[in-house]
């Protein structure tokens, strides 16, 4: 049986594609076959963040009017031969796809994988409904912040009207410091707001900025987000697990530091 | 909003401050109704329920606005008319 989900957040830049990278790396790990489908046609990301830009022949605008197969426009991840990317095009724009034509080519997909991850666009037009329409279950991505925070709010109305049967959070790019501080809010208030399950949260990393700099998922690696990622895709798979302790452990020069922060 | 307001008298970590926006900005959002004419109906309710009841500090109203939509999903907001 094969799942497909959507990965939405509404707001832009609080890190679908990156999550959907992660995600698809991790479960990858875990021995599935996995694609990842990158829905936002004319604004293409995933292949860059999986460093897959230089592979590129067909894409999902091609696959969709027939003008290749579909296993021609399927590109290999460079680490897993288990997981792989069908691009989105680039000059193209949304409405080169109907939901109907992205409902086929998910029915398509589904034989072949165990997971079909589909990173959805920013906003609520076209391309979203595009990429709603062919999924099973959705994972919202927000950040703690009031707008990503309304814009899920908002997202988790219309997948409900829409039917998704299963509707997850991951919180992203959390700073443990400023939530101690009570400058940010915390895991917990996010989700009395939301009140939806949570799938995941995810700590504010250079590690993450520097992987997408060499086009490298972070899942599995030593980093926090590595690890978060990692429970993240342990927990898709139905596992129970813990959300683990998103504070860093600091070095004497960081709590000195910090310690004099608080008094000044 | 009041709420707000009274959060922002004395320093209030912003974290606070802002759980209190989002909280109000989802009701007014929900509701197509604008914060000040939230804060007035409030005091409105208020002023009524006061004119045929007793009313005390200790006691708290608030409604419940419920709307359905399709798939049976249901969508409860509560607005605090008084306390907490």
């Amino acid at each position: 049986m094969s799942e497909v989900i959507v990965i939405t957040s509404g707001k832009g830049g609080v890190g679908k594609t990156t999550s959907t990278a992660n995600i698809g790396t991790g479960l990858a790990r875990m021995n599935k076959k996995v694609v990842l489908v990158d829905t936002d046609i004319g604004l293409r990301n995933l292949d860059v963040v999986m460093g897959l830009e230089n592979r590129i022949v067909y894409n999902l605008v091609d696959v969709v009017e027939g003008n290749c197969r579909m296993r021609q426009a399927l590109i290999k991840d460079r680490h897993y031969s288990n997981l792989y990317l069908l691009p989105a095009a680039q000059t193209r724009d949304k409405s080169a796809v109907s939901p109907e034509q992205m409902r086929k080519l998910v029915e398509d997909l589904k034989p072949i994988f165990d997971y079909v991850i589909l990173d959805c666009p920013a906003g609520i037009e076209q391309g979203f409904k595009n990429a709603v329409a062919a999924a099973d279950r959705a994972i919202v991505v927000t950040t703690p912040e009031v707008s990503s925070i309304r814009d899920a709010d908002r997202i988790i109305g219309l997948l409900q009207a829409d039917g998704l049967r299963k509707i997850d959070l991951i919180i992203n790019r959390i700073r443990m410091d400023m939530v101690k501080r009570g400058d940010m809010m915390s895991v917990e208030d996010v989700l009395d707001i939301l009140a939806v399950n949570l799938l995941g949260a995810l700590p504010d990393e250079e590690a993450i900025v520097i992987a997408s700099n060499h086009g490298e998922p972070v899942a599995g690696t030593e980093s926090m987000a590595g690890q978060a990622y990692l429970n993240i895709c342990r927990r898709l798979e139905g596992e129970k697990i813990p959300l683990m302790n998103l504070e860093k452990a600091q070095n004497l020069k960081e709590r000195l530091s910090a310690l004099f922060r608080k008094k000044a | 909003m009041e709420r707000y307001r009274k959060q922002k008298q004395r320093p209030a970590a912003s974290g606070t401050v802002a759980k209190l926006r989002l909280e109000q900005t989802l009701a007014s959002d929900f509701l197509e109704c604008s914060p000040e004419k939230l804060e007035n109906m409030q005091k409105e309710i208020l002023d009524i329920l006061s004119r045929y009841l007793n009313m005390n500090d200790m006691q708290k109203i608030s409604l419940n606005v419920t709307q359905e939509i399709r798939q049976g999903v249901h969508y409860v907001k509560t607005i605090q008319i008084k306390g907490l």
